[in-house]
């Protein structure tokens, strides 16, 4: 398993780089000058100002110096200072990555969690009422736009109906519980603050279940055809012919098999689920790394596209290791070579 | 022989699929005494293991049993889940062709085997250990405190094969169905295999069948045999009975396709054809399309089993032609 | 001893008797399935709108009624917008944008994707490393960042949507049929056509493309709505089509700065999620049919 697990290692710096360097790359290629985007259109006029600009940015110097000294600031972990908001991208990104991960793992949770339940429940009523409908309503999850059902769901529920909160992560003129590590429902535990906890629950429900219900359908979809895979599979006829019950044989046998290839996609979902919060923060006012992405894409702010896209593929990387060295102990084959 | 073992009356089995019915199992009327070694030969998809499976409730849900099947005096052909239970691993033990697929690749194997243990009888941990380990023994692997650890996948065909054979032997069952045992290994590891189950019925009494396409393999290890064709039994006997004095055209066939040395002969040649598709069956003999024998009685009436000079044949023909062709 | 003796050969009689039918009345077979029925059935419906939307449209997709936000009536079935242009008219016309985009995308991807997957497999060595090296990095990415990243850098603009659609999904694409080639390679008939001395060409032209086509098949029925999805959240962004354009992603932008009136944004919507729900059933239904799982893995 050593070898196995440093094989997945050895590839990761190569992959970085090949991250960095697209993510560079994107972010030179804009044709539209940023300088206008920092500049006002009245100072491009005037030279000090543009000259200013372009030396705090290091845009006089040639595109291959542009890239040494972009790799040599991302060591020092300095992603340069974003046109926008005029703070460095780490702590831009630092303050909004809180706010997605909570999202991100409420949607998981849900997804997930209800993928897996979703999955097994067809599986074992194969061709039966409960698994058509299951299978409509994890193919409907992968075909709704999440912009569109984050609307339609704060329509109904926020805006006629008053039965959930609208968006943001908390009610208007709440003060956020003290930052400890930014996930509002963990740090108002932390602080035994009750209400505030609820209050960021509630707050929860609609964009959790919008990002969830996507990743729940393929991961129900893959259990599914993984438990049925399974099933047929020639050591569940050993296992009955021991005379073990249904049961046993459902859980000591075919899930533990069936998890192996669904760990991978609950890994890579989970990638999704932190990347793809795109949309669904934009809908929720939600104030995190998606949110974030889109603004700064909207205004060339290219150091934030930067950072943005470098923190987008590190999280694939880490959730692929991740879910390798998972498999890898969860699979005999790997651990034992 | 006194009350047999198994006991199997018209059982036959039906599979529902789209667009019809396929009779995979067509009314085997088939026993097996206590201690003893019967096998039953044919091609597949001539129902031979559908017929044992159908026995322990392991068919697949579109599957339909219906006919008579005693073990040790009691029917259990309809009996309840609980019972079958009881039986499956516990009094009738199974052996499954292929051991790659059919241990499960992420379980040890001494995990499986005692799995098997526990379901059956209530051990403390430490005796189950032992009877793991005994079970390794007899099935002759060597190392078994180490084996137990090891997943299939570290095992070499063989010895995933006695292991398959010890999860079966885990209870000291009455019965033990074999499946194919030898089908999915090399020629030398399928006579090592067989000398085992020859060594486990002298040491445990244990009765046996023994499923296979291959006549060769039950020639070493059956006491009677049952040549099975299109869901039905067509000639049976003792293992001398059948390889000396066979009378169904079919079992020559298979015969034939049995390197032999003491036999040079011209007449028999192997079986043409392929064997009927289940859902459309031929009137008559479900062999006749196939036989260089057939006339045209074969093709309106369905032969019964009739009994011979030495065997029993469902033949209209036979005996064809007297002994020809058979060195006796 | 013997193998079997008189050998019943299943899947060779099933691919002799499937061969003598063609595959066009093989995938003719399978819109006897529900879920494959309903998606083309779908699919259909808004390539007949696509083609004739002009010709029987109430209105004019870009010139105001006079009517501005009116709720949905006998005279306008969705409403109109803020612009007071017919909401029903123009989601007819939305998929003159998606539909085209998503085919177009799909083709391209296939295409790119075909030849690198499928020389990096042949030739290996060198070109393989440098196939394969593309795809790791472009997939290292998610995909709405690599495609919003591109966009941005370009422009926005279904045109550069485009671009950006086609990097993002070339990849799959190149791994599919390079899988199938290193799978197809070591096979016994491919063996022997070397060996009777057929061109490289002549094999992946005979025997590699006509088995990569069903894996290629299910993927890319799967990924068209993928395509439409991402569409029009590009549009939605503000990053793919442009106003006044009538497309989907980009009405439901209008939609949500008109959030009360909900008629603007249910329409543009129900259209995505029916031609998106259209596909993935398409594409559902053919991987059970086909059962292509074994292909891919």
């Amino acid at each position: 398993m050593k070898r196995y697990i440093l094989g997945r290692l050895a590839v990761v710096p190569f992959l970085l780089i090949g991250i960095v360097t697209v993510a560079f790359c994107i972010s030179r290629l804009i044709p539209a000058d940023p300088l206008t985007s920092i500049v006002s259109e009245r100072q491009m006029g005037n030279e000090e100002v543009v000259k200013a600009a372009e030396a705090r940015w290091g845009l006089d110097k040639s595109i291959p110096q542009q890239y040494v000294l972009y790799v040599k600031n991302l060591f020092k972990g300095d992603l340069g200072t974003s046109f926008r908001t005029k703070q460095s991208v780490t702590s831009d990104l630092g303050e909004r990555i809180p706010a997605t991960l909570e999202l991100a793992i409420a949607a998981m949770i849900f997804g997930g969690g209800g993928g897996v339940a979703l999955g097994a429940l067809a599986a074992s009523r194969q061709n039966k009422p409960t698994d058509h409908v299951s299978r409509v309503f994890s193919l409907l999850g992968s075909s709704l736009p999440v912009f569109w059902t984050g609307l339609a769901l704060l329509f109904v529920f926020y805006a006629r109906l008053s039965w959930l909160p609208g968006p943001g992560r908390l009610p208007a003129r709440t003060d956020p519980p003290e930052h400890i590590t930014g996930l509002y429902t963990v740090d108002a535990l932390l602080h035994g603050q009750w209400s505030l906890f609820w209050q960021a629950l509630y707050h929860l429900i609609l964009p959790a279940f919008v990002l969830g219900w996507a990743v729940m359908g393929s991961v129900s979809r893959l259990v599914r055809a993984s438990m049925l895979d399974e099933l047929h599979a020639d050591y569940v006829r050993t296992a009955r012919s021991k005379g073990l019950r249904r049961g046993a044989v459902m859980r000591g046998h075919v899930l533990r098999n069936a998890m192996l290839p669904v760990l991978t996609i609950l890994g890579f979902s989970f990638a999704t689920l932190l990347t793809g919060a795109v949309l669904t923060e934009t809908i929720f006012e939600w104030n995190g790394i998606g949110a974030y992405a889109v603004a700064a894409t909207r205004t060339l702010d290219y150091p934030a596209i930067n950072g943005v896209c470098l923190f987008g593929g590190t999280v694939f990387l880490l959730a692929n290791l991740v879910t390798d060295v998972l498999y890898a102990f969860a699979d005999p084959k790997i651990r034992l070579s | 022989m006194s009350e047999p073992l198994l006991e199997l009356t018209g059982l036959g089995v039906d599979f529902a699929v789209s667009g019809g019915t396929v009779h995979a199992v067509r009314g085997v009327d088939l026993t097996v005494g206590r201690g003893e070694v019967v096998g039953i030969v044919g091609e597949s998809g001539s129902g031979k293991s559908a017929t044992m499976l159908a026995l322990l409730g392991l068919l697949a849900p579109n599957a339909s049993v219906h006919g008579s099947a005693r073990f040790a005096g009691s029917e259990i052909i309809g009996a309840s889940e609980a019972k079958l239970r009881a039986l499956r691993g516990g009094r009738i033990g199974m052996i499954f062709q292929d051991p790659m697929t059919s241990l499960n690749p992420v379980l040890t194997v001494g995990h499986q085997i005692a799995e098997s243990i526990e379901t059956h009888q209530s051990l403390s941990r430490k005796q189950t250990d032992a009877r793991v380990r005994e079970l390794l023994d007899l099935v002759a692997i060597p190392n078994a405190a180490e084996r137990v650890k090891s997943y299939p996948h570290e095992l070499s065909g063989g010895m995933r094969q006695r292991v398959m054979i010890a999860i079966a032997m885990a209870n000291s069952p009455e019965l033990i169905i074999a499946d194919e045992p030898t089908t999915a290994l090399d020629v030398t590891i399928q006579a090592q295999i067989l000398a085992v189950l020859d060594d486990l019925r002298r040491q445990t009494g244990t009765a046996m069948v023994i499923i296979t396409h291959d006549l060769g393999v039950v020639a070493g290890v059956a006491d009677r045999v049952n040549v099975m064709y299109a869901g039905k039994v067509v000639e049976r006997g003792t293992v001398d009975e059948v390889f000396y004095g066979c009378e169904h055209p079919y079992t020559r066939g298979l015969l034939a396709c049995l390197p032999r040395l003491d036999r040079r002969d011209q007449d028999i040649e192997p079986i043409g054809g392929a064997p009927p598709v289940l859902d459309q069956l031929p009137t008559g003999c479900a062999f006749a399309p196939r036989c260089r024998y057939a006339e045209h009685a074969c093709t309106t009436a369905e032969p019964e089993l009739r009994v011979l000079q030495a065997t029993a044949v469902a033949c209209h023909r036979a005996p064809v032609g007297g002994r020809q062709g058979v060195a006796s | 001893m013997s193998t079997e003796p008189v050998i019943t050969d299943p899947p060779a009689a099933a691919d002799a008797d499937s061969a003598s039918v063609s595959r066009g009345r093989r995938l003719l077979r399978l819109l006897r399935r529900p879920g494959i029925a309903f998606g083309v059935a779908v699919v259909l419906f808004w390539l007949v709108v696509l083609v004739t939307v002009h010709w029987w449209a109430p209105y004019d997709p870009f010139e105001s009624t006079g009517k501005r936000l009116s709720p949905p009536s006998g005279d306008h079935w969705f409403g109109t917008d803020a612009l007071g242009r017919d909401v029903f008219t123009r989601v007819m016309y939305g998929s003159r944008q998606s539909l085209p985009i998503s085919v177009a995308v799909i083709a391209s991807a296939v295409f790119i994707g075909s030849v690198l997957g499928a020389a990096a497999g042949y030739f290996g060595k060198w070109t393989d490393a440098v196939v394969m090296r593309l795809t790791d990095v472009t997939m290292a990415f998610p995909a709405i960042l690599l495609a919003m990243a591109v966009a941005a850098a370009l422009g926005p603009g279904l045109r550069n949507g485009f671009i950006a659609m086609v990097i993002v999904w070339w990849p799959i694409y190149a791994r599919l049929l390079r899988a199938q080639v290193m799978a197809i390679k070591h096979r016994e008939h491919i063996e022997a056509a070397v060996t009777i001395g057929a061109t490289r060409g002549r094999i992946l032209r005979k025997h590699v493309l006509p088995l990569s086509f069903t894996p290629v098949l299910v993927n890319a029925t799967m990924d068209l709505g993928q395509v439409v999805l991402l569409t029009a959240s590009l549009s939605f962004l503000g990053l793919g089509a442009l106003p006044p354009s009538p497309e989907w992603g980009a009405m439901i932008t209008e939609g949500a700065k008109n959030f009360y009136q909900w008629w603007i944004a249910v329409a543009p919507g129900l259209a995505i999620v029916s031609v998106v729900l259209g596909f993935n059933f398409m594409g559902d239904g053919l991987r059970d049919a086909l059962d292509v799982k074994a292909a891919s893995r």
